[in-house]
């Protein structure tokens, strides 16, 4: 009798246990099917695409491509000769793109701060900051591109001392710069609510009790806001240094009125693996350089965590 | 002893001074900041209101007065344009119609995937489940650079390149929804579930008619953030949607099909008019949309 009440009792666990994982595994299988096919699958193309090279036709008109190492040594190639290479121009300007990026952040912190110590119309600043993370690239690039054209509003302020603004886009000296100038003036919103919501969490006791110890305004930043506020400030910098070889700019909306975005001076790194892939004519050779890419940033994303949860205070409040 | 009462006695006065020193210091800084974000505030306004004057101007005036008042306020343009701006053979109407399935149904594909995945993850216990957390995780942190051409050799390859089945790419289950998700269902209480279990309830019906309504606030916000960045993508649409333009990608190759001179006053009002939906979200949910778009780039 016993006996047949435990078997009954697991047959009604196994049943129950049957229906839950039919339910779990269920749930999970389009996701997981999809995740293998476009992330585990799309890279490992990329990294067998890296090692082919195309070898011909075959005889119904398809492309035929062998293993081969010819993308690499093209890429070191291209180290060899930094001056001429649109590879090596490229990662110049993503290095460029990547500091101006750096830059950014104490800077939008110092505004989020001042935001936070109610400034007048910090509302308002909030708001019109942040308009620029959700309105179309597009509309700010058109006006800006306006903007600082000849006889545009910029011209015409410098025309009243005597100057003429130069063709800044279409001279190569200046292309990129104007374009990374283009990022900082719209580059404010996301971090800059970031950092203020994190420092909106700071217990007000703790500000209060700097405050009657009279500590002024910018050792208030150094010792009371950044620590507090660090978790969320080298959660940023991890993210930066993350996308450090995928940094760039809104390039594509920059084409036309004389600009050519395929020119070596524009261009960065993640810009021309997409422009090679636009224009199809030889994908192995980006996917090689997108992999060592991909390869280099790796340690270097693990080592800086690693790096910034060794100083992290880890505050808790 | 005089001297140490004289020497003792001026120092709460000057750490009072000091403290007023320190105020006064804050408040010059606050005054210089104040005019300095002010003048980035007046930049950007002024880039707003000219991209609307510009839209109501003529193409001839616009080339002649670029900075002025419109002489002839075109309010024509908005209804020219819908004729008019055109990208590939398509005009605005359909560039509009392609947005929207491609912000919103990629923004809702991907919000149900990762509902999906976070909930089975953050509320039962199953062999492979640290593993899909720790997946999860992991493929945040790596940084992917340049997949576009493996991307558009196996979307050709699978079918789904240039066609509305690209879709499929958004049903993505991990990632900074997934993150979200899973936090919130983690904290969320399991008494319902078990009492709605004790009712006979199946897994399913739990999920679906106890545990997500619950989480329809979170996924709403998330949809909302999704469907915006999506609604102002261009380089995918660009480069794996070229027969659908959407009206990002779309205004981008109108601008550069116009060989002769762009009719700037007629892009214009097509961008306004892309960017209005964008606005009402905006002014409708603005505080959902800063927190929610702030947590994605530090998530995401």
């Amino acid at each position: 009798m016993e006996g047949k009440q435990r078997t009954g009792k697991r047959l009604k666990t196994l049943r129950k246990n049957k229906s839950k994982y039919l339910f779990v595994y269920g749930m999970l299988l389009l996701p997981v099917i999809q995740f293998c096919i476009f992330y585990i699958g799309i890279n490992m193309n990329s990294i067998v695409m890296a090692f082919k090279e195309f070898a011909g036709y075959a005889a119904d008109g398809g492309e035929v491509f062998c293993w081969s190492l010819e993308n690499f040594r093209m890429f070191f190639k291209e180290w060899a000769n930094p001056e001429t290479s649109v590879v090596m121009s490229a990662l110049r300007n993503t290095f460029k793109y990547f500091t101006a990026a750096v830059c950014m952040v104490p800077l939008t912190f110092l505004v989020a701060y001042f935001l936070y110590k109610k400034i007048p119309g910090y509302k308002f600043f909030r708001v019109l900051f942040f308009l620029p993370s959700i309105v179309s690239a597009m509309l700010f690039v058109t006006t800006y591109k306006n903007l600082i054209g000849y006889g545009g509003p910029v011209d015409l302020l410098l025309s009243l001392v005597g100057g003429r603004i130069p063709p800044l886009l279409t001279d190569n000296a200046t292309a990129t710069g104007t374009i990374i100038a283009f990022t900082i003036w719209t580059g404010f919103g996301v971090n800059m609510i970031l950092y203020q919501s994190a420092m909106s969490r700071i217990p007000e006791e703790v500000i209060e009790a700097g405050q009657l110890d009279g500590v002024p305004w910018y050792k208030e930043i150094v010792s009371i806001i950044i620590p507090m506020v660090w978790p969320t400030l080298s959660t940023t910098l991890i993210l930066l240094i993350t996308s450090l070889f995928n940094s760039t700019g809104p390039i594509l909306l920059f084409q036309g009125s004389g600009v050519e975005v395929d020119n070596p001076a524009i261009t960065t790194t993640a810009f021309w693996i997409y422009r090679q892939t636009f224009k199809g004519a030889n994908l192995n050779y980006p996917a090689a350089i997108g992999m060592f890419y991909t390869l280099v940033s790796i340690p270097i994303v693990f080592l800086v965590r690693y790096f910034f949860n060794k100083i992290d205070p880890e505050v808790e409040y | 002893m005089e001297k140490v009462k004289k020497s003792a006695s001026p120092a709460p006065g000057g750490q009072k001074r000091n403290r007023h020193g320190k105020k006064a210091g804050f408040s010059i800084c606050r005054i210089i900041v104040f005019l300095l974000l002010a003048i980035y505030a007046f930049t950007l306004i002024y880039a707003m209101v000219w991209a609307v004057l510009s839209s109501l101007k003529t193409q001839t005036e616009f080339s002649t007065n670029l900075i002025g008042l419109p002489r002839d306020w075109q309010f024509g343009n908005y209804l020219q344009a819908f004729r008019s701006v055109q990208a590939g053979g398509h005009n605005m109407l359909e560039m509009f119609f392609n947005s929207l399935w491609y912000s919103c149904g990629g923004a809702l594909l991907g919000v149900i995937a990762s509902s999906m995945v976070a909930y089975v993850v953050a509320k039962y216990e199953f062999p492979g489940r640290k593993l899909i957390y720790a997946v999860a995780l992991v493929t945040m942190m790596i940084p992917v650079v340049g997949s576009f051409p493996s991307q558009y050799r196996m979307y050709s390859v699978l079918g789904i390149l240039d066609s509305p089945l690209l879709l499929v790419t958004k049903f993505s289950g991990f990632g900074f929804n997934f993150v979200m998700l899973y936090s919130f269902f983690k904290t969320l209480s399991w008494t319902y579930a078990e009492a709605a279990f004790m009712d006979g309830a199946s897994h399913l019906k739990v999920f679906l008619k106890v545990m997500l309504p619950q989480a329809l606030p979170v996924m709403g916000s998330l949809f909302l953030v999704s469907t915006v960045q999506l609604w102002n993508e261009y380089m995918e649409p660009n480069l794996f949607l070229q027969s659908h333009p959407t009206l990002s990608s779309g205004l981008y190759v109108f601008q550069l099909e116009m060989t002769r001179g762009t009719n700037y006053p007629l892009l214009f009002a097509g961008l306004i008019v892309s960017v209005i939906p964008v606005i009402i979200l905006f002014v409708k949910f603005q505080n959902t949309m800063m927190e929610s778009m702030s947590m994605g780039g530090l998530k995401g």
